[in-house]
């Protein structure tokens, strides 16, 4: 180690026990070693290729029709020509996501609001999962912590989601 | 499967999926990987989750039916699905730029298309299942070539793509020290790619010492336990004399483990996307003047972040979600010629029906768990 390094005074920070000896003192006998070392060997380099499409869809030819309802970013001129229709929206989490996808992807109140979406979402599932004694592989105290967790949680995001809405 | 809360998932009987463009296919699964990102979901951390959501952006199926439109792929073809929903001729994917498709994702702009990874990612129900529905089937999943194995090809759908993607995003030159944070799928693919680029040193951390052996091992590479050190940051300073790394690539994202801090707000009480902890440590281990780069999956809103010492110390930020389709021609020529073989990383295998459990043991580090795959119809061994 150069002599400079000692003015630093005593080594604040020990060797942690768990050292690798693998690496060859001549990393170029690594298998491979350097073989995309030309940038021309990396695929995505550069970033964007050459392309003469100026419009942001491109050239639309067929769109799937929705068969439930699908929330839209308003930040999209239209509805995407594909889309997934996993889990359809419903009930008061239902209502909170349609009251989320009115604001933008920029505004705390979107995300936040469907953050607070989700966690109702599941509160409601825990409960009924409870009442039904369906079977997970979490056994019931596990359901209790996590239902008790959940109601925290709620509780933080309404606290946050109010804070927010009283700045905006 | 289906999710059902955070920390719990469970095998539901769901409608098969059908065809609902005429450039769909309907792909029945033989084999799909538990990704660390489907970590983030299985949180909860990714907004507009919904209870009923099959997650699963790793699959390797056959195909079974086609739409109209689909001209290059026929029933009985294997196929490997890349995690990324595109419709390769928007704005975006005429670019080459295939996680950013515009055309697959109505919730939101700032992020493409990915199966199984919440409406936030389109709304997509994913391949750890028995079907799957594939978008744009003509652009995106690629047939599984004769000489490359179900299990190598799997992991061509995400996990080596992406940490390959995240070497290439460092700007790696010959002789730089490579800082990776996180020694999970990504970053262990990251590190032996860190070579092929002629990197001069690579360097892991990670507080997992069975993760730490078998990258020390395989990439090859240093390794570093922070849960040992009081100050990572200053630790990696010392072993870089003093300069930091070139690059530093945080292959973690919003599940992190270091700072109770961010623990508590980020994981515990969700007032910011997760734990941003091995961001900040990336950014503060760089070198003035390095390059960062994230790799780890963070959701949206946002994550408290440097940027102080981002701007001071000049820094680059480079991220994206891996356009994975346009890394296969180079990552075949790799496996051909021995240079990497991606399946040695798998670990466990588990029935579909055993999902929960996989889960269980992939998110809590059970059993030197690295890489676990999911087979329909299999059944479940280490």
């Amino acid at each position: 180690m150069p002599e400079s390094k000692r003015t630093l005074g005593e080594d604040p920070v020990p060797v942690p026990s768990h050292t690798n000896e693998h690496v060859p003192v001549d990393v170029r006998s690594i298998s491979g070693w350097g073989a995309d070392l030309d940038p021309a060997n990396r695929p995505s380099v550069p970033r964007e290729l050459p392309s003469n499409v100026t419009t942001v869809r491109g050239d639309v030819r067929h769109r799937q029709q929705p068969r439930s309802k699908i929330h839209q970013s308003n930040e999209h001129p239209d509805l995407t020509p594909v889309f997934g229709e996993t889990v359809a929206p419903g009930g008061v989490s239902g209502a909170l996501r349609d009251y989320a996808y009115q604001f933008g992807e920029a505004t705390n109140r979107h995300w936040m609001t469907l953050m607070l979406a989700d966690r109702l979402d599941v509160y409601t599932t825990l409960a009924a999962d409870l009442l039904r004694g369906d079977g997970t592989r979490s056994d019931g105290a596990r359901k209790q912590r996590a239902l008790i967790a959940g109601g925290a949680v709620v509780g933080a995001i309404a606290l946050g989601v109010w804070l927010a809405r009283r700045r905006a | 499967m289906t999710y059902r809360a955070p920390f719990r998932v469970r095998v539901d009987d769901k409608p098969e999926p059908e065809l609902l463009h005429p450039n769909d296919a309907i792909v029945r699964v033989t084999r799909a990987a538990i990704c660390g990102s489907d970590i983030h979901l299985y949180h909860g951390l990714m907004p507009d989750l919904r209870v009923g959501t099959t997650f699963g952006h790793e699959t390797v199926g056959i195909v079974e039916e086609v739409g109209a439109e689909v001209d290059n792929l026929k029933p009985g073809d294997k196929v490997m699905i890349p995690f990324n929903v595109c419709c390769g001729f928007c704005w975006f994917c005429s670019r080459g730029l295939y996680g950013n498709c515009h055309n697959v994702n109505p919730n939101a702009t700032a992020v493409g298309g990915i199966y199984g990874y919440s409406h936030t990612c389109g709304g997509y129900d994913g391949g750890q299942a028995e079907y799957v529905r594939v978008p744009y089937a003509n652009f995106g999943p690629m047939k599984v070539p004769e000489d490359i194995s179900d299990d190598d090809a799997l992991l061509l759908t995400d996990a080596l793509p992406t940490g390959y993607f995240a070497a290439q995003l460092g700007d790696i030159r010959e002789g730089d020290t490579v800082l990776i944070f996180g020694a999970g799928p990504i970053g262990i693919f990251a590190a032996r790619s860190a070579w092929l680029m002629g990197a001069g040193r690579v360097i892991v951390t990670d507080h997992l010492d069975y993760r730490l052996d078998f990258v020390g091992r395989w990439a090859p590479a240093e390794t570093v336990n922070f849960a040992e050190l009081k100050d990572p940051v200053v630790y990696f300073k010392k072993i870089t004399d003093y300069l930091g790394a070139d690059v530093a690539i945080d292959a973690v994202g919003c599940d992190a483990y270091g700072s109770a801090v961010q623990s508590l707000f980020g994981e515990r009480l969700k007032l910011q996307a997760g734990n941003s902890v091995a961001f900040h440590w990336a950014v503060n281990s760089v070198r003035k003047a390095g390059t960062v780069v994230i790799i780890g999956a963070y959701g949206p809103p946002y994550n408290l972040a440097p940027l102080g010492s981002i701007m001071n110390k000049g820094l680059t930020i480079r991220a994206n979600q891996c356009p994975v389709k346009r890394q296969w021609p180079r990552l075949l020529e790799h496996i051909r010629a021995g240079r990497i073989k991606p399946s040695e990383i798998l670990t466990h295998r588990f029935a579909l029906e055993d999902i929960a459990e996989g889960y269980h043991v992939f998110t809590s580090k059970l059993d030197g768990c690295i890489k676990p795959v999911i087979v329909p119809n299999g059944r479940s061994h280490a």
